[in-house]
């Protein structure tokens, strides 16, 4: 009897195809060359030359810039293009990459004008979760953590000898980012920036408790009917659940005006995000 | 071969063969297309970075599943619609997707044909011979082929071609003429074909089969010469088609018996098509008579409750005169509304009269006429009236309106009383006398005449004209059918009729149109009073009934002539 082999056939194309999807990519980039290979893009295809280091599970990258900001002392915009672009090169390093570091910070400096250390630690798995539109380009940007510090030893630095490059914790990232969350939302948000002056915002790990102090108060001849307390409560919850911080028992928040303690478990910060 | 030589051939080859030409250069321009693509698509796939690889694969099982799932829709899809444009929609274009339907199915009996005795004798033999066709074989009788059924429209040709259907108890295939036109030439033939083949298996599975075309001129009209757009080559084909499956039995000795029925003058058929062996017989299939009225007329109100004192059948079949059976069973049915319209448990002769009203003249129209418009329309249809009430005995003043119905602004309706089956000189010149009525009416009460007359002038000139022209009715005393030599003058292109003769015969026409008129006008003379009694009372109360018609002719003294 003659056999059909047709239909295995076709069977087993169309297995294969569907099975496509679960197949291994050798990733372009290993972790160990992450350092060259992001020096090597940026020079290759952006013709920008950077300075970088892999130390555990931080990526540091060093730029050199005459002239970040200009004489109004705003950021100058050709600068600031150089630094969106070795942000896409290294992210794109990032990507193709496993397994991948946890942080990735780029530190542009004045090197001649001001002596200014321009920083932004970015969390790698952030960068993936916009390349997959998990999160928008906003949510992106507010979760970068972005420093400026006056550092006159960037003056004639073009090696990054002078920048610190120490290996970077979630728990500091979580910190950093939620005091820059809870400065621009009472600075940037239309119902709160008129209104309200941060003085004063710190965020640290204690052993398993996360403590948040604050010192935010009206601005003389104002009246809001925002809740501080609670605004910085959803801030820190939002954070939390964002990075999943499984080592977190609980979070103390400090008044720092009143010296008022409040201690919020994480069922309480899960609760305030529905 | 030097190289104009070759530029030459090539020349030669590419307007012989363009299509080959274009079909392999557009191949290649694919095939090379392709590779290019391939190449430059597995190029860039190996220098992308891994991460942009992994994204690909990642959606590629999706982008295969969507597009299995897609195609499985698109195949369901495609598959149905091409199903139902060949198979349901109309069997394809050369495809017959009639269902025949089995004679016994049909339960139409020679009872339920009402009237037209002689056109059912006929089709009783036919049944006869259909059945003992082995018979009839025996002896060497020739086989029945096709059967040709004429008539006016509505009189029951379908009715009695089922009737045989169910009395022959064979499949029975109906199908209408311009079923088989199509636009695209050869699918009338295909489907003559498609037809024939499906009634050839009937047959043979099930003994015979009757095939009927209803309206058959669609298919069967004269073969021409095509005046260059292809309809009639389309035709002619369908046509020649059906010449040839109706000769073909003769071969294939298959009991299939064609029933044509048209309403059509016989000669509109082509003449092959009636040549013996293939439509054997032709029935006429008339208007019923008085006595076919009655029968039909007991037979729809049997269907329906009515009061049978009131509703005299003899006397409704006598004012129906020239209807049809389908008119027949229209009245009844209009009547059965109006009865229930009135909140009536039975029809009476009243809802009849008022359904032969609305069906003779159609719905009142809302539009209004001026007073002046309705005294005018009043003597025009006054004239009417008077001459035909004093004139023409065989037909009924029934009602006179001013009310404007259909596309006229008033009506005298003159139904007729009995059945005038041939017209003589006398009884077209009254005709002409009564069209004529409305002019004089009008004439003689205003000194001048309204467009009103435009439909009577047409009417009675074309009634003087054919008795002149066709008849050899003129005071001249020129016989001949010129009418009939006009249309063989088209096409011999030649000069038939001398100028004199057209002149004379245009004299006698109008000689025709000036003595009934004559006529006419003497008449309304006498009958001024009448007129202007008629005319008043129809300005005061719009419509006048036929009782009311009589009371006024009777009360200036007036009676109906006796016909003679």
């Amino acid at each position: 009897m003659r056999k059909n082999t047709a239909s295995p056939v076709l069977i087993a194309f169309l297995s294969c195809l569907l099975l496509a999807g679960c197949v291994n990519v050798k990733p372009t980039f290993i972790k160990e060359h992450a350092a060259e290979s992001i020096i090597e893009l940026c020079r290759k295809e952006y013709t920008i030359d950077v300075k970088s280091w892999l130390g555990g599970e931080t990526v540091w990258i060093y730029m050199p810039l005459p002239r970040i900001f200009g004489k109004d002392l705003l950021i100058d915009k050709t600068q600031l293009e150089k630094v969106n672009k070795v942000m896409i090169a290294s992210s794109r390093v990032m990507l193709s990459m496993n397994p991948r570091p946890q942080f990735m910070v780029i530190v542009a400096s004045d090197t001649q004008e001001y002596g200014l250390d321009y920083t932004f630690i970015t969390c790698i798995a952030d960068i993936l979760k916009l390349q997959n539109q998990f999160i928008s380009r906003d949510e992106f940007l507010r979760r970068n953590v972005i420093q400026l510090d006056n550092n006159h030893r960037a003056l004639g630095d073009t090696e990054g000898s002078h920048i610190n490059k120490k290996e970077l914790s979630l728990e500091f990232f979580v910190c950093e980012q939620i005091s820059q969350r809870v400065q621009q939302h009472f600075t940037n948000e239309p119902q709160t920036k008129d209104k309200f002056k941060v003085e004063k915002i710190l965020s640290r790990f204690n052993g398993d408790i996360l403590k948040v102090s604050y010192n935010i108060r009206l601005k003389a001849g104002q009246s809001s009917a925002v809740d501080v307390l609670k605004d910085v409560k959803k801030t820190i919850a939002y954070v939390v659940s964002a990075y999943e911080l499984k080592n977190l028992f609980a979070v103390k928040i400090e008044n720092l005006k009143t010296k008022e303690e409040f201690l919020v478990s994480r069922v309480e910060l899960r609760e305030l995000l529905k | 071969m030097n190289i104009r030589r070759m530029k030459y051939y090539l020349k030669i080859g590419f307007k012989l063969y363009w299509i080959r030409f274009l079909v392999i250069t557009g191949l290649l321009a694919l095939a090379i297309s392709l590779v290019f693509l391939v190449v430059s698509g597995l190029k860039a796939w190996n220098e992308a970075e891994s991460y942009l690889r992994q994204s690909q694969m990642a959606v590629f099982p999706l982008q295969i599943y969507m597009q299995i799932v897609m195609g499985f829709i698109f195949a369901l899809i495609y598959t149905t619609l091409w199903y139902w444009m060949l198979y349901k929609k109309g069997g394809g274009f050369s495809q017959v997707v009639k269902k025949a339907v089995g004679g016994k199915a049909l339960g139409i009996t020679w009872n339920d044909v009402i009237g037209m005795d002689e056109a059912k004798q006929e089709a009783l033999e036919i049944v006869k011979l259909i059945k003992d066709r082995a018979e009839l074989q025996r002896i060497g009788g020739k086989i029945l082929r096709g059967l040709l059924m004429l008539g006016p429209p509505g009189c029951g040709k379908t009715y009695l071609a089922k009737a045989i259907a169910t009395e022959a108890g064979l499949p029975f295939i109906s199908m209408s003429g311009s079923e088989f036109v199509e636009m695209f030439v050869g699918v009338g033939a295909g489907r003559v074909r498609s037809l024939f083949t499906k009634a050839r298996m009937l047959a043979e599975l099930e003994g015979g089969c009757i095939i009927f075309i209803d309206e058959i001129d669609a298919v069967g009209a004269s073969r021409s010469v095509d005046s260059g757009f292809g309809g009639q080559t389309e035709h002619n084909t369908t046509v020649n088609q059906l010449l040839v499956e109706m000769d073909g039995l003769k071969e294939k000795d298959t009991n299939i018996i064609i029933i044509g029925a048209t309403n059509a003058p016989m000669s509109f058929l082509d003449r092959a098509l009636l040549r013996p062996g293939r439509f054997d017989r032709k029935i006429y299939v008339d208007k019923p008579n008085l006595e076919d009225r009655q029968k039909l007329l007991e037979y729809y109100l049997k269907k329906i409750k009515y009061d049978e004192q009131d509703v005299k059948i003899d006397r409704l079949a006598r004012i129906t005169v020239g209807s049809s059976p389908a008119d027949v069973s229209n009245l009844v049915r209009e009547a059965a509304l109006i009865a229930v319209r009135n909140k009536r448990v039975l029809v009476t002769m009243q809802d009849i009269d008022e359904a032969r009203e609305r069906i003779a003249l159609g719905i009142k129209r809302r539009i209004k006429l001026r007073k002046e418009e309705r005294l005018q329309t009043a003597y025009h249809e006054a004239g009417h009236a008077i001459v035909t009430y004093l004139l023409i005995p065989t037909q009924d003043v029934f009602k006179i309106t001013i009310t404007p119905r259909g596309h006229t602004g008033g009506v005298t309706w003159t139904p007729e009383t009995e059945e005038i089956f041939i017209r003589d000189q006398k009884q077209l010149l009254g005709t002409i006398k009564t069209y004529l009525g409305s002019y004089v009416a009008e004439k003689f009460q205003f000194g001048m005449t309204t467009v009103g007359v435009d439909t009577d002038f047409a009417e009675s000139l074309y009634i003087a004209h054919s008795m002149v022209w066709r008849w050899g009715m003129g005071k001249s005393g020129i016989i001949g059918n010129y009418e009939e030599l006009v249309s063989y003058l088209r096409s011999s292109r030649g000069i038939l009729i001398s100028e004199e003769v057209k002149r004379r015969l245009d004299e006698d026409v109008q000689d025709i149109m000036q003595t009934c008129l004559k006529d006419v006008t003497r008449l309304l003379e006498s009958e001024k009073p009448l007129l202007d009694r008629l005319a008043t009372e129809l300005v005061v109360k719009e419509e006048l009934n036929f009782d009311e018609i009589e009371a006024i002719f009777k009360e200036c003294g007036k009676t109906r002539p006796v016909q003679s």
